[in-house]
């Protein structure tokens, strides 16, 4: 089973673009779901704000589940942009991409991020959404 | 002592033909205050400049999605689909994907270099408003200052590939949200495309500029 976008389908995005779970100095957010005839695509954002770690590294990134359903990293982690200033402090955006199979039950996406004090779930979604989106995708080529 | 002048020789022996030489330097007597004069005070820290409104979304709002997908080219080698409409409180944003047949080559010309080199066969993007000004994707880089340009603003957020090298997401930010619609442009000489416009409407998101969620 191919695990990623497939390259003959434009995907249906869906209008979801919120925040999972929210901390005093860290947040998990959705910024995209575009799903396919054989799954979807989830993209995350992660942003922290913090001290350096003292090897001058930085803090670990958050575990995130599917509540149950296989996802597979398409990209992410340490891929995001950040900026200190001279106090040593530092803020990061990381981004992570997942494909995930279409759904076939409701699930919600689970945060958990000891460093920041953060734990949290989005919202259920639904999978007659994404199979809707499902039915809806495009074939890029002219015939 | 410390500070106290201190006598400095030197002395160095070449070997050259079997010969030594032996080459005596006169004494230097040096003062540590001057040698080395203590570092002159650390300058002011100047205030960090705050990203202005006009050049980047603003950072602590997540923005709104406005149900989108327009397939805007379709051939045999090329697809370009605008993917994307985020509303934020100062301007908007728009996705563009771009599917190849064939993976990308190294030989091919996404984006223009700073200075316009590969140009002529590159992707090339615009918006008009409906006053009739444009912002193109080869507009001069604009500096981060506090003086506003003349709108409409646009400028690249980034690119990503994707399956395989088949797959590229581009991301434009425009400032401000106008008060009519839109026109997106686009052109890719290189890729055979030719100037292609879609017209779009912005009620949507002068709607939903208002309902943004702060976001951290």
């Amino acid at each position: 089973m191919v695990r990623r976008e497939p390259v003959d389908e434009i995907g249906l995005t869906l209008p979801i673009r919120e925040t999972i779970a929210k901390a005093q100095d860290a947040s998990v957010a959705v910024l995209e779901m575009i799903v396919y005839r054989s799954g979807a695509v989830v993209y995350l954002a992660a942003r922290a704000t913090g001290p350096g770690e003292p090897d001058g590294g930085r803090w670990p990134l958050p575990d995130i589940t599917f509540d149950g359903i296989e996802a597979t990293l398409l990209l992410g982690g340490r891929g995001g942009h950040g900026s200190g200033d001279h106090g040593g402090v530092l803020t990061f955006v990381d981004t992570f991409r997942y494909w995930l199979p279409l759904p076939s039950r409701r699930f919600r996406i689970e945060v958990e991020w000891p460093q920041f004090g953060l734990s949290g779930a989005s919202r259920y979604f639904e999978p007659a959404q994404f199979q809707r989106a499902a039915s809806e995708v495009l074939s890029p080529w002219q015939p | 002592m410390d500070g106290e002048p201190f006598e400095a020789r030197s002395q160095a022996v070449y070997r050259t033909d079997n010969r030594d030489w032996g080459v005596n330097y006169s004494s230097v007597t040096l003062d540590p205050k001057t040698f080395f004069p203590p570092p002159p005070p650390a300058p002011p820290e100047e205030p960090r400049t705050p990203v202005p409104e006009w050049a980047r979304p603003p950072a602590a709002e997540l923005g709104t999605r406005l149900p989108l997908r327009q397939l805007i080219v379709s051939r045999a080698n090329v697809a370009i689909v605008l993917t994307d409409l985020i509303a934020y409180s100062t301007g908007f944003s728009f996705g563009l994907e771009i599917l190849l047949h064939e993976p990308w080559r190294a030989d091919q010309t996404l984006l223009p270099s700073p200075r316009n080199e590969g140009v002529a066969n590159a992707l090339k993007v615009a918006v008009e408003f409906e006053n009739g000004r444009r912002a193109t994707s080869l507009d001069p880089h604009r500096a981060w200052t506090g003086k506003y340009p003349d709108p409409p603003f646009m400028q690249v957020l980034g690119y990503q590939y994707g399956t395989g090298q088949s797959r590229i997401r581009l991301g434009w930010w425009v400032w401000p949200i106008p008060k009519g619609s839109v026109r997106i442009e686009l052109e890719w000489p290189g890729e055979g495309v030719p100037l292609t416009a879609l017209e779009l409407g912005m009620d949507d998101v002068r709607s939903a500029s208002g309902s943004e969620i702060a976001l951290w």
